[in-house]
């Protein structure tokens, strides 16, 4: 599927991430799930393309966050259509992709 | 009409209120005053008890001598109970550990500890031991007539939100990282433990949400390029908090538990789940088990309630002081 679309986290959303949802504190994976992550994977489905996901120069990827982002899209459309709408770059830290990936994969698994 | 005060009739109403005020003082020079007696609103003057001399172990290290260390605590503890002012005396001791200072500091602060009765202290007679605890930053968190002096390789924070911290985690990393690597690179494991540590203590240290404070300590040892971080919260601690009892009572009776230290492997394991029970929760502490295997930590430490573990070398201590809370003590180190 061509890419139509990037989201850089560190430019849009902010250079760390959080923990798990808006109680926890700022820059949490839900509020990058509402404000960005969600309305750019719907426009995305609705263009059919797909949207890059580009992680480079975001300070960490904990379980939390990525749980409460990727893994709550995975939830609410299906590890399928998530993985085939979404690209992932992240040069410093390939570990970040699979990490992602094996989430959206097993959204409630450890 | 103006009245004529020298006619008899005012001379006589005058002398008698002369009479009268004369009586009234002397009446309140003679009289003997008892404060508050028989009063239902009477306040007691409280005596002002000694203060009891809490001497420090020799080796003031909780991740070293935790038992000792412990000890200390607790018998100052006892006495702030009792209503007495007390003095952490450090003057004597031969070693000195990031980790112990960071403990103190949380200490002196926490209102739970002190009850409202006097802390005094000292610093370490040993020269280079009074060097690295001035130089930890203990004095910005307390009070005391000399100058403060200043701490420029040192990081104390407390957050009082008691929510996780992402620019801070950053400035933490950062302050670890120049000094150990000499570089501004993300490193994605310290950043990683820092944030589930905050989450841990926001979610479980008390019985609602974000119960308790966290401190964090960095200390970047000058002659080294070694940094040693201690997180810490004064909370229940990991065992007894909602997720690791409801585990307890699940699957305790089961398999016949009898240490918290039992605990250790499901705990890394992620089988204790967070209160939610949701399966995609309670990852936490296993993500920092999992990013403390890392090489570039030379040493990691957890301890909390009556566990002692060493999460390199997965050697665990039974304690026999309970450590009310949770700490982590991590030391970043170039190859």
């Amino acid at each position: 599927m061509e890419i139509k679309d990037t989201l850089i986290i560190a430019k849009e959303f902010g250079d760390t991430a959080g923990a798990r949802d808006y109680d926890d504190g700022d820059y949490s994976g839900k509020e990058f799930y509402d404000k960005f992550l969600l309305p750019r994977f719907n426009k995305a489905v609705e263009g059919k393309y797909a949207l890059l996901i580009d992680i480079d120069g975001f300070w960490g990827w904990p379980s939390s966050f990525v749980s409460g982002s990727f893994g709550l899209l995975s939830k609410e459309k299906g590890a399928k259509i998530v993985l085939s709408h979404l690209e992932f770059k992240c040069d410093s830290n390939p570990m970040k992709i699979e990490k992602a990936k094996y989430i959206i994969n097993n959204p409630e698994k450890k | 009409m103006k009245k004529l005060y020298t006619i008899s009739k005012f001379k006589k109403r005058n002398s008698s209120r002369s009479a009268k005020r004369l009586r009234n003082r002397i009446k309140r020079k003679n009289k003997v005053y008892i404060p508050n007696i028989g009063s239902s609103h009477a306040i007691e003057r409280k005596e002002r008890k000694p203060v009891q001399n809490i001497e420090a172990p020799k080796e003031f290290s909780l991740i070293n001598n935790t038992e000792a260390v412990l000890t200390y605590f607790k018998t100052a503890r006892e006495y702030l109970k009792e209503g007495f002012p007390i003095r952490f005396d450090i003057s004597k001791i031969q070693t000195l550990t990031p980790d112990a200072i960071a403990l103190q500091i949380a200490r002196i602060k926490d209102a739970n500890f002190h009850k409202n009765n006097g802390i005094l202290g000292n610093a370490p007679d040993n020269p280079d031991l009074q060097q690295l605890f001035l130089q930890s930053g203990f004095y910005q968190h307390v009070q005391t007539k000399g100058h403060k002096p200043h701490s420029k390789d040192t990081l104390i924070h407390k957050v009082t939100k008691n929510k996780v911290e992402p620019q801070l985690a950053k400035e933490a990393c950062l302050v670890g990282l120049r000094h150990t690597f000499q570089s501004e690179e993300i490193f994605d494991p310290l950043f990683d433990i820092l944030i589930e540590v905050m989450q841990n203590t926001n979610n479980h240290a008390g019985e609602t949400r974000g119960e308790y404070d966290w401190w964090l300590h960095i200390f970047n040892e000058p002659e080294t390029n070694v940094s040693k971080y201690t997180f810490l919260d004064l909370g229940v601690g990991i065992f007894e908090s909602l997720p690791a009892r409801s585990f307890k009572r699940k699957i305790g009776d089961l398999v016949g538990l009898t240490h918290n230290a039992s605990l250790i492997e499901p705990l890394f394991n992620g089988e204790i789940k967070s209160r939610t029970g949701r399966p995609e929760r309670g990852n936490g502490i296993p993500q920092v088990y999992d990013s403390s295997k890392h090489k570039a930590f030379n040493r990691f430490v957890m301890i909390t309630n009556d566990v002692y573990v060493d999460m390199k070398t997965l050697e665990i201590k039974k304690l026999k002081n309970n450590f009310s809370g949770t700490l982590f003590y991590w030391e970043l180190k170039k190859d």
